[in-house]
């Protein structure tokens, strides 16, 4: 069930400031970019496609 | 407007915005501005759906890890940029919802219940506040999304309409009915 809040108190603009962390984000996009170019995707991938070209065979 | 709102900007800052994020393609670092500039209002629009400022900070967060990943697929139509996060955000919200991480939540102040009432034409306040909850818990989804957007948070029909991906007319209509099934609910 949706829970309705009535007047709750809101953080202020400098609270929400203070949790800005531009570099995490640029770590989880390097970390999302690496995980593309590794092995283990591409060995997955390609355990994958051997795997169900033998099945379909 | 609501401050929740970065929506009308001018040509300039459009176009600053669009060098920006031309830049950020080749070299993520250079979307700094854009994350200083719209962290606030996304961070805003996420907690008042999931009032939990830890992981409000962390869909705000992965918000911006997928504007920046899918910067080479973005296209400029003619709409600011932040219509983009906000579509990204809305859907990082439901995400949250669909993992059942939270609890959806719909959050309202004072100047924002006196408003909706006005729009249901009712009057008094404190007699009226549990059939206004009781309301918003039947509503469905999508009309929910559109009286938050619309009626609690001030956007305008041409932002609810790109951040929807629907026409402004088309928002405006929608937000009508979703307000008329509002006022039924409130008065079952």
């Amino acid at each position: 069930m949706r829970k309705i809040l009535f007047n709750t108190k809101e953080l202020s603009s400098d609270q929400i400031k203070s949790m800005r962390d531009f570099d995490l984000v640029l770590k989880k996009v390097k970390a999302q970019n690496d995980y593309w170019k590794s092995p283990w995707f591409y060995g997955t991938i390609g355990l994958a496609s051997i795997l169900s070209f033998l099945m379909f065979i | 407007m609501s401050s929740t709102s970065l929506y009308h900007q001018s040509d300039t800052r459009i176009q600053t915005e669009l060098q920006i994020i031309e830049k950020s393609k080749i070299n993520p670092q250079h979307f700094a501005p854009l994350y200083d500039q719209y962290y606030e209002s996304i961070f805003r629009y996420v907690i008042k759906r999931i009032n939990d400022s830890d992981l409000a900070c962390d869909i705000t967060s992965n918000v911006f890890v997928k504007a920046i990943t899918n910067l080479p697929k973005y296209e400029f139509r003619g709409l600011p940029f932040s219509s983009w996060l906000f579509r990204i955000a809305k859907s990082e919200v439901y995400q949250s919802f669909r993992d059942q991480k939270v609890k959806r939540t719909v959050s309202l102040d004072k100047v924002t219940i006196v408003q909706v009432f006005e729009e249901l034409e009712v009057d008094g306040l404190e007699e009226h506040k549990e059939k206004l909850k009781i309301a918003l818990r039947k509503i469905n989804d999508k009309d929910l999304a559109l009286i938050e957007m619309r009626y609690f948070e001030k956007r305008s029909y041409r932002e609810i309409g790109q951040i929807l991906n629907v026409t402004e007319n088309n928002a405006k209509v929608k937000s009508f009915r979703a307000l008329q099934k509002l006022k039924v609910l409130f008065k079952e």
